[in-house]
């Protein structure tokens, strides 16, 4: 016996050198991990001590399961917060505060501010007599309405930020920054000032993202689609390094040309093309910023930048292999949204190279994971009609197939089924195929 | 409370432990970055290559982060994490076993070790390994992964398990001997079963 372990040993040693290799090779999985724990910041994971026991007895590893199970089908953590005049930072009402209720309007009353305080340690004071309420929140951030007066921000970045904050027409984007934002619907007057960092501004009349950064303050009126007044100060200037949480790297700083001139005019733009648009005029400093966030591994920042540049003004300055490259962080950093605008755009502007071909590919696996199987067997569909005999032709077979059968088209799925054994019989699908073509 | 991040650091495990306990701002950090590599080795050698690793070496850092307060013996850390690692790899592949009919992957998805494995045979020998392990029970599967990729010794094969340690004996010889049937078929890993049969005709 003692020898045959001998062989077991082995081929483990083997296995595991190709392992170890391998993991070297691919630091994919931990950095997205350590990314996902790190955005957890916020969210509390105690599971009430046991006095007695084995330290990690079964009791305790199924504690943490349920506890885990508990956080993965509330849809993952996301903030709480709760609104009262506490200077505690405690998630828990204490001190007169009261937990705050998602879409609940919230109003400060006329002798004093509100506090706002998110359980990631980012605070919005409403000042006498705002009115606001939080529209939603996320693992990632929050969305605020402010419906009338004036707010002061202070938003915690960590990894993967997101929050927004609307103020009449228009919406705030934030990364992580202390500033006031303010609407008068009386006067249809927008203004927000930066006291620290930087926050991206859309809406009403704004042909693209605007851009306002530490010490500036943008000031703008709806009335009649036009922008009235803008005190961005004209010089071009440097992008604040972003705060970061302890074990990652610092972000780089670039510099950033400074947002286009307030004289921009013209109809009220589709939100999604303001939401799209570029941040900034033609600053390759600014352009480049997501792409060396992305070699240094940081994935999520790389498409937290791109955004704030403008998808499609970065869609539209890189090549192919650079747009696959940040469809690929995307998809990977869970960014699906982002991953499918420059997955769309990448085949667009490059129709014949043989990456569109791939974000097809991709596009249909997207869709698929969303359980939108028409499109997705249609991306499959486009796949395997531009390259019939491509790398990913067996796969794109098969999605086709099982997305026909998971959308209930079961007659057209028996066939996918059939020619899908007659050309892949001993391929990844074969059996579902088999078992379809039974039925 | 307030020891700074860079202290952590430094510290030993009771150490982050304690600032663990205590809700220190940067222990999650430090038992992260101090653990990563072990965990996902130890997901690695039960799982082989799986896309989603990411998600189960998150999943194991977020249940070891929930249930920090039950682990009594600060010593102990390495050991505890990798009894999560064991036990949530082996809720993965018995999901994994679940979902089998309808669940393939993209050749993306697929191992891509022609860059990192040394040689055309550790590449093979890899696959195919799992190809075989693939067809154990998940119970077999991680013990045997765990005493012979991982090389660990028995009895924290068993710790890792949480069984004794004749439990994981005969979970262990009952792989082995499907192992060994199984791997007949492989055609490279024939290799290694005629050599182990030679070394057992020694």
């Amino acid at each position: 016996m003692e020898a045959g372990l001998k062989g077991f040993r082995a081929l483990g040693r083997q296995v595991a050198r190709a392992q170890d290799a391998w993991l070297r090779a691919h630091p994919e999985a931990a950095e997205a991990a350590r990314q996902r724990l790190l955005a957890l910041d916020h969210e509390p994971l105690v599971v009430p001590r046991r006095s007695h026991g084995r330290s990690w007895g079964i009791l305790g590893i199924a504690a943490a399961a349920a506890s885990w199970f508990a956080w993965s089908v509330s849809a993952r953590p996301v903030l709480r917060f709760q609104v009262g005049p506490s200077e505690s930072g405690a998630v828990e009402p204490r001190g007169g505060a009261t937990r705050g209720t998602v879409g609940d309007w919230i109003a400060a009353p006329p002798e004093g501010g509100l506090p706002l305080r998110f359980s990631d340690g980012s605070v919005i004071r409403l000042d006498a007599d705002a009115r606001a309420r939080v529209a939603e929140v996320t693992p990632r951030g929050a969305r605020v309405v402010l419906e009338q007066g004036t707010a002061r921000a202070h938003v915690e970045h960590r990894a993967a930020t997101r929050w927004d904050i609307e103020a009449g027409p228009f919406n705030v984007r934030v990364v992580g920054t202390t500033f006031e934002v303010g609407w008068d619907p009386a006067r249809d007057l927008f203004t927000v000032s930066l006291e620290q960092g930087q926050v991206a501004v859309q809406g009403c009349a704004l042909p693209h993202e605007r851009l306002v950064i530490t010490g500036q303050t943008f000031q703008a009126t709806c009335r009649n689609g036009r922008i009235a007044s803008d005190s961005a100060p004209s010089e071009a200037v440097a992008v604040p390094p972003v705060v970061t949480t302890a074990g990652m790297a610092p972000s780089v700083t670039a510099p950033v040309q400074r947002p286009a001139a307030v004289s921009d005019r013209g109809s009220l733009p589709a939100a999604r093309q303001a939401a799209l648009a570029p941040a900034s005029a033609t600053g390759e400093g600014g352009r480049s910023r997501w792409r060396s966030l992305l070699a240094r591994g940081l994935k999520d920042d790389a498409v937290d930048a791109a955004e704030a540049e403008g998808l499609l003004a970065v869609c539209d300055g890189s090549d192919a292999a650079a747009l696959m490259d940040l469809a690929d962080a995307a998809r990977f950093a869970g960014r699906t949204d982002a991953a499918g605008i420059v997955l769309r755009r990448l085949r667009e502007r490059f129709p014949a190279d043989e990456r569109a071909s791939v974000a097809a590919f991709h596009l249909g696996r997207m869709a698929f994971d969303r359980a939108a199987y028409d499109e997705a067997r249609g991306w499959f569909a486009a796949y395997l009609d531009e390259q019939p005999h491509g790398p990913l032709a067996r796969e794109a077979s098969g999605r086709v197939m099982e997305a026909l059968e998971r959308s209930g088209d079961h007659a057209r799925a028996r066939d996918a089924a059939k020619r899908y054994i007659e050309d892949f019989p001993n391929g990844p699908h074969a059996e579902l195929a088999r078992s379809i073509g039974r039925r | 409370m307030s020891q700074p991040a860079s202290i952590l650091a430094r510290s030993d495990d009771r150490a982050l432990v304690h600032a663990l306990q205590e809700g220190h701002p940067a222990a999650k950090v430090e038992l992260f970055e101090r653990y990563v590599r072990h965990v996902e080795r130890i997901l690695a050698r039960v799982l082989g290559h799986d896309p989603e690793l990411a998600d189960i070496l998150h999943e194991v850092f977020v249940r070891s982060l929930s249930a920090i307060d039950t682990l009594e013996d600060a010593g102990a850390l390495q050991g505890w994490l990798t009894g999560i690692a064991v036990l949530t790899a082996r809720e993965h592949i018995r999901r994994r076993i679940r979902g089998r009919w309808l669940r393939f992957f993209a050749p993306a998805d697929l191992p891509d070790v022609e860059d990192a494995a040394p040689d055309a045979e550790g590449r093979e020998a890899l696959r195919a390994t799992y190809r075989v392990l693939d067809r154990l029970a998940s119970d077999d599967r991680v013990a045997f992964a765990l005493r012979h990729i991982e090389g660990l010794e028995l009895r924290d094969v068993a710790a890792a398990c949480n069984v004794s340690l004749n439990t994981i004996k005969r979970r262990l010889a009952r792989a082995e001997r499907r192992f060994s049937a199984l791997a007949a078929r492989e055609p490279s890993l024939r290799a290694w079963s005629e050599r182990g049969a030679r070394w057992k005709r020694a």
